[in-house]
């Protein structure tokens, strides 16, 4: 019975979580469009473009799909499913609402974050199958740039769970009824800060999408994918940038608190504003080069992110 | 060794462009949806496709075949051929290739007799690179299409005469 449950909450979810990720592609297109004094898409489904997602779907649904005569066919076919399978396990262990989660465990952050660094075998896996220089090169980048980044994140994300003393995602929550994390004096904000620099540069997203430079490697690790390969990729990568978005709501602005509105709404908006927040950093910034992007990691977010964890660790320990 | 740029220079940089595209989403988008919304053309308008002109009292030809657009023409893609009849000069044939015209407006420019002049609509597309090889023939035609753009001839070289100096005696 139990195991009958699951299934079927896990299926609501996943059919939740493609349709909003669908309709986030187009909310993206429509908001930089408009921060760059542009409209978007507008055409199908007049005057705001509504159907654009699902005119996209079935274009790629109906676009040919091609694998390249030398390359591995095995991990070619195998490398979107597992980015579309990585980044949508994410949302297993974030509580959705105070008390709704779909698996409830001790370690939730640790394991998010282990399973969000898994999409690199992915990304790394697509550009070597493709046998294409330019897939091979935007990979290595990719890869160099995901393992690099996870310090900073990972050590951003450590304040939070110090502050709540827990790594449940439930007693973090808890932890902030009576304010939200990112209103902690200079150590909430920077590790905020660095933890959503982090987050954009692991998801390869504008100011640190070298691996996917159009003027340099055409379109990156997915340059030899087509149809709805290729929409996998996409998927993947949204869904990824939601459930980031989603942590960031629950970790630093308290989740489902809220006044008035039920738990669900206050998520929502808070995801969305995340979410929104991150496009525009997204953009407003030009493309920096790999070694600023290297320096910037090491030199500057990995330092600040240990003294930081330090002070919050200090904080908590002077506290008890 | 790149210039150093100072670190509070790169934060109001950082700031600056958040606001630049903050600024931007409480904007209305400075789209013109082409198709469905046209812009008025301006009245020296330099896109499109050129017309010969007839004197609107005898209905003659203004060319009187000079070739000095052809001279002019940078790309090189007028032919005019001369014929003289009549007590003045005709241009037998005109050619001009529209497909490499870079609308520089010089020939224009040059025209004597403001024959040849620009029209202020846009050249329609064709299917076939043939029609664009403008003969004399379309070219008249062209001149009921749209009407002509400000410039003209001898109006441009008004503009470029020295001024007369009066002589003191
Ligand atoms: S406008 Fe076109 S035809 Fe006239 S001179 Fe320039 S290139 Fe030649
Ligand atoms: S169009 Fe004007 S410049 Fe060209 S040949 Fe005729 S009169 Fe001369």
């Amino acid at each position: 019975m139990i195991y009958i449950q699951g299934l079927v909450q896990s299926a609501i979810l996943l059919g939740a979580i493609l349709g909003i990720v669908a309709y986030l592609t187009w909310l993206e297109r429509k908001f930089s469009g408009r921060l760059q004094s542009r409209v978007g898409p507008y055409l199908v489904g007049r005057p705001h473009g509504w159907l654009q997602p699902i005119a996209d779907g079935l274009k790629l649904i109906s676009k040919e799909d091609i694998t390249p005569s030398r390359a591995d066919r095995l991990l070619f076919n195998l490398a979107p499913a597992w980015i579309v399978v990585v980044s949508l396990l994410g949302f297993a262990f974030l509580p959705l609402t105070a008390n709704w989660v779909l698996v409830n465990m001790d370690l939730g952050l640790l394991y998010f974050t282990a399973i969000g660094s898994l999409l690199v075998i992915g990304v790394f896996a697509a550009g070597w199958a493709s046998n294409n220089k330019y897939a091979l090169l935007s990979s290595l980048r990719s890869a160099a740039q995901i393992v690099a980044y996870e310090v900073p994140l990972l050590l951003s994300l450590l304040v939070p769970a110090i502050l709540a003393g827990s790594l449940d995602f439930k007693d973090i929550i808890e932890a902030q009824e009576s304010y939200w994390f990112i209103t902690f004096p200079v150590i909430g904000q920077i590790s905020f800060l660095i933890f959503l620099l982090a987050a954009l540069a692991e998801s390869n997203k504008m100011p640190f999408d070298l691996s996917e430079a159009e003027s340099e490697l055409i379109a990156g690790f997915n340059i030899e994918y087509s149809g709805m390969k290729f929409a996998y990729f996409y998927l993947g990568e949204y869904a990824h940038l939601m459930a980031v978005s989603l942590l960031v709501s629950i970790v630093f602005f308290g989740g489902p608190l809220g006044p008035l509105l039920p738990g669900g709404l206050w998520i929502a908006i808070k995801t969305l504003a995340v979410f929104l927040g991150i496009l525009w950093i997204r953009w407003s910034f030009l493309r920096i080069r790999i070694d600023q992007l290297m320096m910037l990691n090491w030199k500057i977010l990995t330092p600040i992110s240990f003294i930081n964890l330090l002070l919050a660790g200090l904080w908590v320990s002077l506290n008890l | 060794m790149p210039k150093k740029v100072s670190k509070i220079r790169l934060i109001q940089a950082i700031i600056f462009s958040l606001w630049v595209t903050f600024k931007n989403l409480f904007r209305k988008p400075v789209t013109v949806q082409y198709p469905l919304e046209k812009r008025p053309i301006p009245d020296r308008w330099r896109a499109g496709t050129f017309a010969l002109t007839t004197d609107k009292e005898t209905g003659d030809e203004n060319c009187i075949g000079c070739k000095l657009c052809e001279r002019i023409c940078p790309s090189d893609i007028i032919i005019v051929e001369l014929e003289k009849h009549s007590g003045r000069g005709w241009a037998k044939t005109f050619i001009l290739d529209l497909q490499a015209c870079i609308q520089c407006e010089l020939c224009v420019q040059v025209c004597p007799t403001d024959a040849i002049v620009m029209l202020r609509g846009l050249a329609t597309p064709v299917a076939n690179r043939q029609d664009y090889i403008l003969d004399k023939e379309k070219l008249m035609e062209n001149e009921k299409l749209f009407e002509a753009a400000w410039a003209a001839g001898l109006k441009l070289q008004k503009l470029h005469e020295p001024k007369q100096t009066e002589v003191k005696s």
